[in-house]
């Protein structure tokens, strides 16, 4: 299993730090050793909806679970409406990102 | 250069898709709430214009009514004007197209003047500043559907403001 995952952005939930075509490649393996933090953007399973990803800002961390919001707040579904997310939801932690 | 190897890599190794947006994704795109909210604006306006003077000297409890009253209404005219250029913006935003564009050439200008509208409806007790903003909303309305191929009526809406709104014809 390799430690880091290539994700492409559909969308505009987290413009201007994402735009729609960008590549991002995530991390796991911080993961691993330590816990997600606030500021930090992730790609995370959908807690509803089976098969999809989901990329979103950790905004707050309370108790193991993790508030995500888009950095486009106005578009963007987030913890506002499916509430915190559990760590074993997140794949890994953004740490590139490769403009369309 | 980068952006275009991970393209070529998409044709053997296609990258999982990341949703940054309803997350679904949807493209159901509405003018209607754009047009509540609208009218709802509007039932504001009328709420609070309707409001008696509770006389010169009123006691504290009628003093207290009628500002919990007042207080009420305005947060719900604040909320919908908002609404309505949140609606609309999502659409024009989201939406149109160039090719939508090319039809429709005073689209850009008439976003902007609900834009206004939505903010002076939000500023001040202003009926005709509302009633234009309807009215705005409703011609945005018959553009979108418009888009879609589907011929709109303008009918009384069901609501006590009695004012117009824009259906599709399906």
């Amino acid at each position: 299993m390799l430690s880091v995952a290539r994700f492409k952005i559909e969308d505009r939930s987290m413009e201007p730090t994402l735009k729609p075509g960008d590549y991002v490649i995530v991390n796991k393996l911080p993961y691993f050793f330590g816990k997600p933090s606030k500021g930090d953007i992730i790609v995370f399973k959908h807690p509803k909806i089976k098969n999809k990803f989901l990329v979103k800002r950790i905004i707050r961390v309370a108790s193991n679970k993790y508030f995500v919001i888009g950095d486009n707040k106005t578009q963007s579904t987030d913890s506002r409406r499916f509430g915190p997310i559990a760590k074993d939801l997140i794949v890994g932690k953004m740490f590139i990102r490769i403009k369309k | 250069m980068l952006h275009k190897l991970f393209q070529l890599l998409d044709k053997i190794f296609p990258a999982k898709i990341a949703y940054a947006h309803c997350d679904i994704p949807c493209g159901i795109y509405d003018p209607h709430l754009a047009q509540l909210a609208a009218h709802t604006v509007i039932r504001m306006v009328d709420l609070i214009n309707e409001l008696k003077s509770p006389g010169e000297n009123p006691a504290f409890e009628q003093r207290k009514e009628i500002m919990h009253k007042i207080n009420r209404y305005t947060a719900v005219k604040e909320e919908h004007a908002e609404l309505c250029k949140h609606e609309i913006r999502i659409i024009w935003g989201d939406y149109f197209k160039p090719e939508h564009l090319e039809k429709h050439p005073g689209l850009h200008e008439l976003v902007f003047k609900i834009m206004k509208l939505g903010s002076k409806a939000r500023q001040e007790i202003n009926l005709q500043a509302a009633e234009e903003l309807l009215e705005a909303v409703n011609k945005f309305s018959e553009i979108f559907w418009k888009t879609k191929g589907k011929d709109t009526v303008r009918m009384k809406a069901p609501y006590p403001t009695e004012r117009e709104m824009v259906y599709p014809k399906v």
